[in-house]
């Protein structure tokens, strides 16, 4: 009996506490994120939600603007060597860390010399092998020298993951930075509860004068997307990180919200394995090509936002140059088919994961193949499967799949990191992305010159020959560049989607 | 009494490791690495051995068993492959909010299903018997996240009476309680039905009205109590069930509880809490069912424990 006493009066005390009203706090922000963060610390993390949620926090030497172009954040300005091996930076003398460690050259050079020890075991650890050392020319002045030349290493300076932390509370945490990131930007760490909450406040010695707009900004876990939607319509969350498309049109109906959509830089392909012999043919490649109907399936997959791809990289992507597209041509595809000696088609095994959208652009592949007779089996696997089966192995010649669909998003915004590896050499699964086995010579030397130099024309020319011949070998169906898409109140200003997926809010504004 | 108890606390523990054989077995066998998907997509090769290397991925089976028998021992149960985080910590803090939802849903959906069952009982064969019924199997055939989902439209949106999901206050426990309960009392209404009906057509009821009692008091004290064995058992394993998270409603209310915890370790493989989860909950249902053989004996003094 005691047990239940207690039990009755432990549930009469979180009643009372039901009817304590909940004070709301004025210009603060709330959103609702569908992703896990599992770090606060971005060096040891692949993940977007981590990016987002650090954004506000964790500053860089060099940031995105909206349309993924390069702006100076931390540095102000910046020189490279002809051959893209020393980069110097010159940065902000005004800055402080939240926990009032003054900004500098050294603070520079303990995050880069911190991603470049490869015997941290950070996750990010791999994208700075390459720098040799970093020194200190004057208090604000930094110079990182690099083992080899990397012409991307600007782009690559600005992924959200590559920040600078607090030296001093580096040296006080060590790898429990990751529970108390300190950092430069608008606001600071308040409060985390991992799978729920994430609680940031506004840091008063920010350097850009008059901003955060916001008191602070709380970050819900929300997997369900039906629940975020009603969240912002109850107005619990001002904003709604990740959309699903399918809930654009409820959203967009009430005009105290809006919907906000940006091109992505995911392009979705089905990889078409280059161990198969029917897949040796271009002429069969070329007929998958023509046989899907992209703009049906970006119509099923994506209700519509996204925009058919007429390049292996996307619009917003650095070096985009772009090619005639691939239009639905069934009899062209029926025609190809027939010369190459398939009139009667095969049987291939498509791959892809078991989320509603990969599972969709399956079954439209293996609908959409069916007319030029090729019988599609199709996997929709649990991701944790999928990975293993298609990184589990080191000889492609052992794959079982036809086709995989994969989407790569380039991270740095670049189109070496979109190149290198979902179509270099150095690419194939498990290295990196490159589900195709696709190989030639001629892009590889192309990726390797846009590497060689930071000069903006030689890497341009070098990345547009690179496109126009991949895009002529049809390693891959060109499925769709998907939109970033959210929701958010009508008054709020400054929050968005990027390209890259991730979301920004240091400027988060309520009107 | 003290003694017996003692006693069926003493013989989990060899059930207890003959379990745990079968979660680690089970958890390994799952195909998936977890330190190629910790390392995310664009991780390159060297970059995932370097992080299976750190996980302590590459020590041996038996090791790592007897390193998870070792922490189960210690109750420290290891630390998160993904963050690092004290498994214990993140079970402690999923445990009171899956433990109250339970709890409530339980709680309500016991007095209703008692209820229904009872009426429907009474009334075998009428009109009124069948409407009970029709009212049980809606609840048992309704998608609980479509109910969530509609609950929270009418309530927290139309009504504006309650806010949409998580746990803040109390008031909170409300729509995700009539969800996940909504099934319970229907199955408990169908399983006090059939229980009852069972028992009424026993000579002693009959000989109860004979005396002259009124039919309440033969159906609640007599009838009902005589039902309850086969009850109390299915309340047990109903219980057992809602201890170890709703995976559907935690989704749509947000719930910070145990299912969610499960979900996403098992995305990643984080074998540690994957497994510690498990061994909780096979632990909570060996304990849940000790206290339903427990409640027979003052459900019916006639039983005794030796």
């Amino acid at each position: 009996m005691n047990l239940i006493k207690k039990i009755a009066f432990g549930g009469a005390l979180i009643l009372s506490t039901a009817l304590t009203p909940v004070m709301a706090v004025a210009a603060s922000l709330n959103i609702a994120m569908d992703a896990t963060v599992d770090t606060l610390d971005p060096h040891d993390s692949t993940r977007n939600a981590v990016s987002s949620v650090s954004s506000g926090i964790l500053e860089r030497l060099i940031g995105f603007d909206k349309d993924m172009k390069l702006v100076p954040v931390l540095a102000t300005s910046w020189e490279v060597n002809g051959n893209a091996t020393q980069f110097t930076f010159h940065l902000r003398k005004d800055v402080m860390f939240h926990d009032g460690t003054p900004f500098n050259a050294e603070a520079v050079k303990v995050n880069m010399d911190r991603l470049a020890d490869q015997s941290q075991g950070l996750k990010r650890n791999g994208m700075m092998r390459i720098i040799s050392s970093t020194e200190v020319l004057d208090d604000y002045t930094v110079r990182i020298d690099l083992s080899k030349p990397f012409g991307a290493m600007l782009a690559t300076l600005a992924h959200p993951s590559i920040v600078i932390e607090s030296p001093a509370a580096l040296k006080e945490y060590g790898k429990d930075v990751s529970k108390h990131p300190v950092g430069t930007g608008p606001f600071k760490f308040k409060e985390w509860i991992p799978g729920e909450k994430l609680v940031v406040e506004k840091f008063d010695g920010y350097w850009k004068k008059g901003w955060p707009k916001v008191d602070g900004v709380t970050f819900l876990k929300v997997k369900e997307a039906a629940t975020a939607v009603a969240m912002l319509k109850a107005g619990e969350v001002q904003y709604v990180d990740n959309m699903s498309p399918e809930l654009v049109k409820s959203v967009a109906a009430d005009e105290t919200f809006k919907v906000l959509e940006v091109p992505g830089i995911t392009v979705w392909t089905a990889g078409m394995n280059m161990f198969k012999p029917e897949f040796k043919d271009p002429r069969v490649r070329e007929a998958f090509n023509l046989a899907i109907n992209k703009k049906a399936m970006i119509q099923v997959v994506f209700s519509g936002h996204g925009i058919v791809p007429d390049s292996p990289l996307a619009p917003n992507t650095a070096f985009y140059s772009a090619q005639k597209p691939y239009s639905y041509d069934l009899e062209k595809a029926k025609q190809l088919m027939k010369e190459a000696g398939y009139e009667n088609g095969f049987k291939i095994e498509a791959w892809g994961r078991n989320t509603t959208q990969e599972t969709r652009m399956l079954q439209m592949l293996k609908q959409m193949l069916a007319q030029i007779n090729v019988d599609v089996t199709i996997y929709p696997m649990e991701p944790a499967l999928r990975t293993e089966k298609l990184f589990g192995t080191t000889k492609p010649e052992d794959q079982a799949f036809g086709l995989a669909i994969g989407g790569w998003s380039p991270s740095t915004g670049d189109a070496d990191w979109h190149l290198r590896p979902v179509y270099g050499t150095e690419g194939w699964i498990p290295k990196i992305y490159n589900m195709a086995f696709y190989s030639n010579p001629e892009v590889d030397a192309d990726i390797a010159t846009g590497l060689s130099s930071a000069d903006p024309e030689v890497r341009g020319e070098a990345y547009a020959d690179a496109q126009k011949r991949i895009w002529e070998d049809m390693p891959v169906i060109w499925l769709a560049t998907d939109s970033k898409l959210a929701g958010a109140d009508a008054n709020l200003e400054g929050v968005y989607p990027m390209p890259d997926g991730t979301m920004v809010y240091s400027d988060a504004e309520l009107k | 009494m003290a003694n017996y108890f003692l006693r069926r606390l003493m013989a989990m523990i060899p059930v207890l490791v003959i379990i745990s054989i079968f979660v680690f077995g089970f958890v390994h066998a799952l195909p998936g690495d977890p330190a190629r998907i910790m390392a995310g997509e664009d991780a390159t090769l060297a970059d995932v051995e370097a992080l299976r290397q750190r996980l302590g991925l590459n020590d041996g089976l038996l090791l790592q068993y007897f390193t998870f028998l070792k922490n189960l021992v210690t109750f420290n149960l290891g630390n998160s492959l993904r963050t690092g985080e004290p498994v214990y910590d993140m079970l402690a803090r999923a445990f009171m909010p899956t433990f109250w939802l339970s709890f409530c849903a339980l709680a309500w959906s016991l007095v209703a299903g008692l209820f229904i069952g009872v009426f429907s009982a009474t009334r075998h064969g009428k009109a009124a018997d069948r409407l009970g019924m029709v009212v049980a199997v809606s609840g048992i055939s309704m998608p609980n996240f479509w109910l969530g989902i509609l609950l929270m439209q009418l309530f927290s949106l139309k009504l504006k009476w309650l806010g949409t999901s998580g746990f803040e206050t109390a008031s909170d426990l409300i729509l995700p309680s009539i969800t996940l309960g909504t099934t319970v009392a229907a199955v408990m209404a169908r399983f006090t039905r059939s229980a009852l009906i069972e028992v009424v057509r026993e000579d002693y009821i009959r000989t109860a009205r004979a005396k002259g009692l009124s039919a309440r008091i033969v159906i609640w004290k007599h009838a009902l109590r005589n039902a309850l064995i086969p009850i109390v058992t299915m309340i047990g394993l109903q219980f057992g069930f809602l201890l170890g998270g709703s995976i559907v409603i935690e989704r749509v209310f947000r719930w910070p509880g145990l299912g969610s915890v499960l979900v996403e370790a098992i995305y990643v493989r984080d074998y540690a809490v994957i497994q510690a989860e498990l061994m909780l909950f096979s632990f909570e249902f060996l304990l849940i069912n000790l206290v339903a053989d427990v409640l027979y004996g003052f459900i019916n003094p006639a039983i005794r424990y030796k």
